[in-house]
């Protein structure tokens, strides 16, 4: 009996259009069904894997078989209402790979051209779990996982608002990887939110695994060193921007949701700067920032001051430089450069290496250089205390883009001052102010709201102001009027 | 340039880096001794006067830029002329800026350097920042004054509590005649920094609420005046107003002397803070004004960027003219320029103009 009704099918020609098109894939299934009494038969067509298979017994083939379901007196079958998945359509045959592709089970049924299909996808997603990267002494502890079905719900339960959009649209050729636009419609800037939506249409790209493929489209006019799109695993953090006009982009496969536009200042915000109450320590935020200008500066003013402006220097400790200088044969800058590549080395094995090995990296850091290489009269002390120093000042920055950024700085800074001085380091940081100031993301300044100054802006910036002050939540974005004048 | 807009805000700091940042370093004036600081009052004054009068001429031709004003008054072709004299006449101030910057960096931080070593890095900041154009220096500006005036009141208040502070050189007051207050006033007290805000009737277009600029135009003028008679009187309570006179950087000179604990020491290099962001507003705004007049006036269609290249290569030559050494700099910005140049293009062709203006019937 089974084999005769495949037979039909096989004669129909869909069933092995389907296989051929898959190129007979071993994950393909088809399940055939027939009722004992009524002339109703039919192939179920799904993807091992990716579907729930138990909703398929319980949902689609019980029902359909059910004579319940039946009109008393006909015994037709309305199959559209009998089925009890969430998601049921009437298709065109045609349509059939796009629907198995996203986890749904095809109903193809004898003598009916059109296919139906129900939603049975489910996806194998990670738990949720805390946040790897960004995490808080308290508050929320969640984080996004890769599922961006997941990720949108998460925003959904923080952001209970029927004023909160969500745009999805799928982008990569081959991995037809979906990326939704989360944003509130009362609250989002729309002259933003019209760049984003533009620059997002444009994206045509073979595949997509992570945010950052997203990102560096979206940014890829921009050739400076500073992220112009902020990422967040968090989803309370996402939940904040968006509430503050933002735009939030999630893509499927990342556990990080992009933010735009991003602005300087809120590299250097945390989460906690929220859950703790800010008159504790108000200065823990200027304090960051502090310590971020900090690290670039002092090993650039360290090889300024030793090798141009040593009279400049109060004499006790010029003493000491002096004492050190003496038994090293490399010359100061050379020395500094050597040290800051060690330890950009160290970073990145540490980060790399199993987590098993990293301990013995560390050991080798800390004995070779703090001890063996200063009692071997090969590095400064001075130099060995600067570069960590300015390492650990640069590790409390909480957003790592921007921590890439400082390190391409540090080094560029410790040139220039090699080469001119405090002069060239004053022109530097000129240069890097310029810069800045000239950066815009999403139509709205770098620097904003600093520069152009506005002062209602100012209750989040700096210094964060006590809730009451805070909310409603205003944020207002500087444009400036003419586009063409975008970089 | 492209169509770009500049709030009051950076507008207010533009022009307070403007005044102050040159002149408390390169540009002090003791020649009235003690009495130099009541000179600044009267250019102070005369110096918004002067503003205020270019806002006029500007605001009665709907906010025209000086090219805009001087096409209306003249005529298109006397009027190419005047713009492109203007044009090298800013070229040229930009140029002398950049040298009294070079020769002062040579003379506190790097002696015994070449000033061209100092010069070159420099241009190629302010070609740089041509390249991004206005908007990002305005907005840079901001963040400048803002740490301009912590770092002058940090040295004020090293300098008025250190030792070396001695109120008594203050005084006394009302000691020199009026012919020598009048003599320091006019012309170089008055061109110099007041007098060189006509470069801004260049910038008055670009700005976005004119209202509250007119309405507030003063307050970086005076701000900047009392900038400059604060630290006057602080560098004559140190230095002495008769010895001041003596030195080329008086301010840097009497922060030298100021030490704490012989730990703190060496103030002098935050002067050189000081004047490098000063300079460097100053030289952008003649060197953006004179691509700008040239731009309007001249068949140039897009900007380029080797525009860029070309305009720091003309300001590096005009540094060049009759700058031999630091002497001849000096005199030559003392008893030429003014005369020669600030008296006819800050005063003579702007009142000229307006007379002009004033006769001819409005279209």
């Amino acid at each position: 009996m089974k084999g005769m009704l495949m037979k039909d099918f096989t004669e129909d020609g869909r069933i092995s259009e389907i296989q051929q098109s898959f190129g007979n894939s071993s994950d393909i299934k088809t399940r055939s069904f027939q009722h004992p009494r009524f002339s109703f038969s039919g192939v179920l067509v799904y993807i091992d894997g990716i579907v729930d298979t138990s909703v398929i017994e319980k949902h689609i083939l019980h029902p359909l078989l059910d004579e319940r379901n039946r009109n008393r007196k006909t015994g037709d079958l309305d199959i559209e209402k009998a089925l009890e998945t969430a998601g049921v359509e009437v298709v065109a045959f045609s349509s059939y790979k796009e629907k198995l592709i996203n986890g749904w089970t095809l109903i193809l049924l004898k003598d009916r051209d059109q296919v139906i299909a129900a939603d049975t996808a489910k996806w194998k997603e990670r738990a949720l779990t805390t946040p790897k990267g960004q995490r808080a002494v308290e508050g929320p502890d969640i984080g996004f996982n890769e599922s961006r079905k997941s990720n949108v719900a998460l925003v959904r339960s923080i952001v209970k608002n029927p004023m909160l959009r969500v745009e999805t649209e799928t982008y990569g050729s081959i991995t037809q990887t979906s990326v939704s636009l989360v944003f509130i419609e009362s609250k989002v800037d729309e002259a933003i939110l019209k760049d984003v939506r533009e620059k997002l249409s444009h994206i045509s790209m073979d595949y997509i695994l992570d945010s950052n493929f997203i990102s560096e489209y979206l940014t890829k006019e921009s050739k400076s060193i500073f992220p112009l799109i902020i990422n967040t695993e968090r989803p309370d953090a996402a939940a904040a921007q968006i509430i503050g006009g933002r735009v939030c982009i999630l893509v499927d496969g990342s556990p990080y949701a992009l933010i735009a536009p991003a602005e300087l200042v809120q590299f250097f915000h945390t989460a906690e700067d929220y859950y703790i109450q800010s008159r504790f320590n108000p200065l823990l935020r200027p304090l960051r920032i502090l310590f971020f200008w900090l690290s670039l500066y002092i090993p650039a003013l360290y090889v300024a001051f030793t090798t141009f402006h040593a009279g400049i220097l109060p004499d006790n400790l010029l003493v000491g430089f002096v004492a050190q200088r003496q038994v090293v044969p490399l010359p100061t800058f050379l020395e500094v450069v050597i040290v800051n590549w060690l330890i950009d080395a160290i970073y990145e094995g540490s980060n790399r290496l199993p987590q098993s090995v990293v301990l013995t990296i560390s050991i080798f850091g800390a004995i070779v250089f703090g001890q063996s290489a200063v009692e071997a009269q090969l590095i400064q002390p001075i130099t060995l205390v600067v570069l960590s120093g300015s390492f650990i000042l640069s590790s409390i920055v909480p957003a790592a883009a921007l921590n890439y950024a400082t390190r391409f700085l540090r080094l560029s800074l410790i040139l220039i001052s090699a080469l001119l001085g405090l002069y060239g380091l004053a022109l530097a940081t000129l240069m890097l102010l310029i810069h800045l100031c000239s950066l815009k993301s999403f139509q709205v300044p770098y620097l904003s709201p600093i520069a152009p100054f506005t002062w209602k802006d100012q209750k989040d910036t700096i210094i964060r102001e006590a809730m009451p002050e805070l909310n409603p939540a205003e944020v207002t974005f500087p444009k400036e009027e003419d586009p063409s004048s975008k970089r | 340039m492209e169509r770009t807009i500049i709030t009051p805000t950076q507008f207010f700091s533009l022009m307070l880096l403007f005044l102050t940042g040159t002149t408390i370093i390169v540009g002090l004036n003791f020649t009235a001794l003690q009495d130099s600081g009541f000179a600044v009052l009267f250019e102070m004054a005369a110096g918004t006067f002067m503003f205020y009068f270019y806002m006029y001429l500007s605001e009665k031709r709907g906010w025209q830029n000086l090219d805009g004003i001087l096409t209306q008054a003249y005529g298109k072709t006397t009027a190419k002329v005047i713009i492109l004299l203007y044009s090298l006449y800013f070229l040229y101030i930009a140029g002398r800026v950049t040298t009294d910057f070079s020769f002062f960096v040579t003379h506190i931080i790097f002696q015994d350097t070449p000033p061209w070593v100092i010069m070159i890095p420099f241009l190629m900041i302010i070609g740089y920042s041509t390249v991004l154009g206005i908007e990002a220096v305005a907005r840079s500006a901001e963040i400048l004054v803002f740490f301009t005036i912590m770092l002058l009141v940090m040295l004020w208040g090293l300098g008025f509590f250190s030792e070396e502070f001695d109120p008594i050189y203050l005084l006394p007051l009302f000691d020199q005649d009026w012919s020598v207050l009048l003599s320091m006033i006019f012309p170089t007290g008055i061109s110099f920094p007041y007098g060189e805000l006509i470069v801004f009737t260049v910038l008055f277009s670009l700005v976005k609420n004119k209202k509250t600029v007119k309405r507030y135009a003063w307050v970086p003028i005076s701000a900047a005046g009392f900038i400059i008679i604060i630290t006057m009187e602080l560098v004559i309570g140190i230095l002495h107003a008769p010895m001041a006179e003596q030195y080329f950087f008086p301010f840097a000179k009497a922060m030298e002397l100021v030490t704490y604990f012989s730990f703190i020491e060496h103030l002098e290099i935050f002067t050189t803070l000081l004047l490098l962001s000063g300079v460097f507003i100053k030289v952008f705004i003649f060197a953006y004004a004179a691509y700008n007049l040239f731009k309007e006036t001249f068949p140039v269609k897009k900007t380029k960027l080797w525009h860029s290249f070309l305009l720091i290569f003309l300001i590096a030559g005009m540094s060049m003219i009759a700058s031999e050494n630091l002497i001849q700099h000096l005199q030559i910005g003392l008893k030429v320029v003014p005369y020669a140049l600030h008296i006819p293009f800050q005063f003579g062709i702007p009142i000229l103009t307006a007379l002009v203006l004033m006769v001819k019937p409005q279209r």
